[in-house]
């Protein structure tokens, strides 16, 4: 640049910050992603564990997939550099070799950025785009659960770049004067391997790959008169692309087939890496979209988005949940009567269980477990739980394993290590299922605007991975069991445990994204509609013969932002499924947070249709005198006084959509409140004027102050150990005396009110 | 090697970009994590890592370590303070290899090497971090509470290297340069 004025190295600056935009932000990917698994920093919640706790595979797998990512970047901007770097003239070819870049440079880029951004790659080239990679190699090792993580990560690294030496080999036997990767170690292989035979197969396939090329009218990429016997070639860097993509393309075959999570395989590698390798998918590409676009002048971006619209628009791909008729009835649909009925307990607790990821799913099994551990009858006292998104985890957890133990089941005494059971099952990590998804089933989906539609797709890879978690055994860890394909569990086939007041009804919501209605997925059956409560599922879909899987209902109501897709329903018609078209089963479901993130509202409307009942005493099957609005919540609700302010340009720019996202919680939590005081003092002054001996009583359970859980699928050991830490200390199960200070006041209350004392909650 | 092979371009001039960018990457990705942790520290209690800098002078320390205690955010200021380390070091880094750059942009003018020198002021800003953050690790795990007019000393002396480094940065990018030796072009 040399005399070059600080304006001219600014637009040099400026063109260099447009060419490599999208790598850029590539780049800030692979920095930041991998520091979210720091405690306190953003994203931790949802993205941090998943670079926590891998073991000796996890680490190797993680580290050379990161490399190969940052490489990966590294050689696509390299060739849009160097195609950037090219004359702009009609005809202009789409690469410059490592010699005319070295003698002539151009007049648009940095000088020393054309050089070192560009194809070839260099020695400094290959330093800086490898430390990229170290934050995220030193964090995996760093919170590894293997004795010679750094060992493993290192040979990550050189398997990584043994990888990327074969892929450049093709193009550096080619053209011997021109390799893409010139490090010195490279250099060596390459003047060790030319000329022979394999120089010589190496010509050829550029000779080959070059015929497409030309007859696409790719000329850009083909050398006319460098070839042999000056036939033309394509470009050796070009080459290294082709070949890198197809190697990619057969790469996500093979580990899709191996890695496939009901595979025993799959343990040998961890989520992250099936996140380095969509994200290594979508920068090759997009990398290539790019590279040639940029020569109309059209945005990737927009072509991708135009792919997508059109593609889904004309394939009509959509993500399922699959509904099932519902089997002949042997007995008369369940009623909220007879689910409070069951068992005539002389307390009805209803339990509503927050949502918040796994980790209110375990906040959720931790709490049941804890509260009948220390009140063995509270397991046939609580009749309903009521469930949101990660609490419906935890709350199918619970339904399942108290299914699971026959002793219960047949006499009502719990078998001790029952509880310990559904909790150490809640909290096993799901969220391999979910990256294996997105990265080989729903991106390539999205990628190919649903043209290449697979069979099952991340929420249905979900369902079924918490099914075998919940057929498994629990040993040192938990063994995943089969899935029962033939006999799945359906939500009316809890129904005689149900009536029998053996298990508790499950209630769980969900949200229509299309009208932001709620729906309760149940087996109980409300009678006719009413204005005053939700729709469940079979009313939404217009279906009574319906049902859906116990896996399928959590599924539906834990349908996470991105981390599950938004669905709709399809049944099955003897071996196949069917889109529904009847009532709602066009409209997709997703997340009951959305809605309602405590469970207060399904519990109140079922509540309500007992409490009529109960008052009129229409049942002599009703005999409860207590009742107890139980609520499980597993974040904090913090002081609304305590709420950071916003920045003043994201008010002015940003309001309106930063005061509906906090609408959702905000208003969830105050309307949560005032309904639950309302119901509550309500139904007491009515018992009380009726001089009925019956009260209602509101109880919550929340952890005391500490770092957020995280929301995702996954919790480190450490998180873990926290949650329950957060009830009670170590081994205190069952023992409320050794309880942290509001959890045990709170209980105590429970206690006296279920017990008789009709005090908190009673006017 | 064949001799008649194309030597990399300036290999140094690379090899030296290479390291810049290395360090203000470094610089960028350890002040975003102390940032953000400090960040939490300010949200939750209104007490930032820098006020407990200047608790020698201003503030008292004990009501900031009370303040991060009472809300369960002592290890959260502990991972701050870790990470700063790493982010004094990343811009001494930095500051050196922008240093060279200035003085090798402007070889053999007395403005370039007086402006590479201020901008190498930044390094020994970073020792003074280093040293500050030395006794703040310190203030943290409860050992020598008494003490704390060295790190206030120690980042008043910071920032005030770290300006002038800055402005000297600032202006070697914009002042122009007065030999008009083209260096964009190889010699040929």
């Amino acid at each position: 640049m040399g005399t070059a004025p600080a304006v001219e190295v600014m637009r040099r600056t400026m063109y260099l910050v447009g060419t490599i935009k999208y790598g850029l932000v590539f780049c800030a990917l692979i920095l930041i992603v991998p520091l979210s698994a720091i405690e306190g920093l953003p994203m931790h919640g949802v993205t941090g564990n998943l670079f926590v706790d891998l073991n000796g595979w996890g680490v190797f797998w993680a580290s050379m997939f990161l490399v190969a990512v940052s490489w990966s970047v590294m050689l696509t901007e390299g060739l849009i550099v160097n195609g950037a770097a090219a004359p702009r003239n009609t005809g202009a070819k789409g690469y410059r070799s490592f010699r005319s870049l070295a003698k002539t440079p151009g007049d648009r880029l940095p000088t020393w950025a054309e050089a070192f951004f560009s194809v070839p790659i260099t020695a400094p080239q290959l330093a800086f785009f490898t430390a990229l990679a170290v934050p995220g190699l030193v964090l995996m090792v760093r919170h590894s659960t293997a004795a010679h993580a750094w060992p493993a990560a290192v040979a990550g690294i050189l398997g990584a770049y043994v990888v990327m030496l074969l892929l450049c080999l093709p193009a550096a036997l080619s053209a011997p004067d021109d390799p893409p990767l010139r490090d010195p170690i490279a250099r060596w292989v390459w003047e060790a391997l030319k000329g022979g035979r394999l120089g010589r197969a190496a010509g050829r396939l550029t000779e080959i790959a070059a015929r497409p090329a030309d007859a696409l009218g790719l000329q850009f990429l083909v050398d006319d008169v460098a070839g042999e016997g000056g036939r033309k070639r394509l470009f050796p860097a070009h080459v290294f692309a082709l070949t890198t993509t197809i190697l990619l393309a057969v790469l996500c075959v093979v580990l899709a087939v191996v890695f496939f999570p009901e595979r025993p395989s799959a343990r040998f590698i961890a989520p992250v890496v099936f996140l380095w390798v969509s994200a290594m998918l979508f920068i090759w590409v997009f990398g290539a979209l790019n590279f040639h676009l940029r020569r109309f002048h059209v945005s990737p971006l927009l072509v991708v988005a135009g792919v997508i619209v059109l593609g889904y628009g004309w394939t009509d791909t959509d993500h399922w949940y699959k509904v099932h008729p519902a089997p002949p009835r042997t007995s008369a649909a369940l009623t909220p009567v007879d689910v409070a009925a069951g068992g005539r307990p002389r307390n009805l607790v209803v339990v509503a269980s927050a949502g918040g990821g796994i980790s209110a799913g375990v906040w959720t099994t931790v709490a049941l477990e804890q509260m009948v551990s220390a009140r063995p009858t509270l397991a046939r006292e609580i009749r309903v739980l009521s469930t949101i998104s990660g609490g419906s985890v935890g709350g199918a957890f619970y339904i399942d394993g108290l299914r699971r133990d026959a002793r219960y089941m047949g006499t009502g005494t719990l078998t001790p290590s029952t509880l310990s059971t559904i909790r150490e099952k809640s909290a096993v990590s799901s969220l391999s299922a979910v990256a294996y998804g997105l990265a080989f089933r729903d991106l390539t989906r999205l990628l190919t605007g649903g043209v290449y539609t697979p069979h099952r797709d991340r929420g249905d890879l979900l369902e079924r991975d918490w099914e075998r978690i919940a057929a498994g055994d629990v040993g040192v860890t938990v063994v995943r069991g089969p899935v029962d394909e033939d006999h799945p569990l359906l939500l009316s086939d809890m129904s005689d445990a149900i009536r029998l007041g053996r298990i508790p009804a499950p209630l769980f919501g969900a949200t229509v994204m299309e009208t932001g209605r709620r729906v309760m997925i149940t087996p109980v059956d409300f009678g006719d509609p009413a204005p005053w409560r939700g729709r469940t599922l079979r009313e939404f879909l217009a279906a009574p013969a319906t049902d859906v899987t116990l896996w399928t209902a959590a599924r539906l109501s834990a349908t996470f932002a991105f981390v599950s897709p938004a669905s709709r329903a399809e049944l099955k018609e003897g071996k196949d499924y069917k889109p529904m078209d009847t009532g709602g089963g066009r409209l997709h479901l997703i997340d009951g947070g959305y809605y309602d993130n405590f469970g207060v509202t399904s519990a109140v409307d079922w509540l309500r249709s007992v409490l009529e009942v109960r008052a009129a005493e229409l049942d002599p099957r009703l005999t409860f005198t207590r009742v107890a609005l139980v609520e499980l919540r597993a974040f904090r609700r913090e002081d609304v006084v305590k709420a950071k302010p916003a920045a003043g340009y994201a008010a002015a720019m940003f309001g309106p959509m930063l005061g509906l996202a906090a609408i959702r919680d905000g208003s969830a939590a105050e309307r949560d409140d005032i309904d639950v005081a309302r119901f509550v003092e309500t139904w007491n002054n009515r018992f009380k004027q009726a001089r009925e001996p019956i009260c209602l009583g509101h109880f919550v359970f929340e952890p005391g102050p500490s770092e957020p859980p995280p929301l995702s699928w996954q919790l480190s050991r450490e998180e873990t150990r926290r949650i329950q830490a957060s009830w009670s200390g170590q081994g205190a199960i069952g023992d409320p005396a050794r309880w942290t200070g509001s959890i045990r006041e709170r209980w105590s209350e429970l206690e006296g009110f279920l017990n008789g004392a009709c005090g908190k909650g009673r006017p | 090697m064949s001799d008649d092979r194309p030597r990399d371009p300036g290999r140094s001039t690379q090899w030296l970009a290479a390291v810049t960018l290395i360090a203000f990457v470094a610089t960028l990705v350890t002040g975003y994590a102390v940032n953000a942790l400090s960040g939490r520290l300010r949200d939750d209690t209104g007490q930032s890592l820098v006020k407990l800098e200047f608790a020698g002078w201003s503030y008292s320390s004990d009501k900031v370590l009370r303040a991060w205690d009472e809300r369960g955010l002592l290890p959260t200021a502990i991972r701050a303070q870790k990470v700063d380390f790493f982010f004094a070091m990343s811009y001494g880094a930095l500051a050196l290899a922008a240093a060279l750059l200035v003085w090798r942009a402007r070889r053999g003018s007395r403005t370039g090497r007086v402006l590479a020198g201020l901008v190498a002021l930044g390094a020994v800003a970073a020792l003074c971090d280093e040293v500050e953050n030395l006794r703040m690790w310190a203030i943290l795990h409860g050992r020598g509470a008494a003490d704390h007019v060295l790190p206030s000393m120690a980042a008043a002396l910071k920032f005030a290297l770290i300006a002038v480094a800055g402005v000297s940065a600032a202006l070697a990018l914009l002042l122009k340069r007065s030999t008009p030796a083209d260096t964009s072009r190889p010699p040929s």
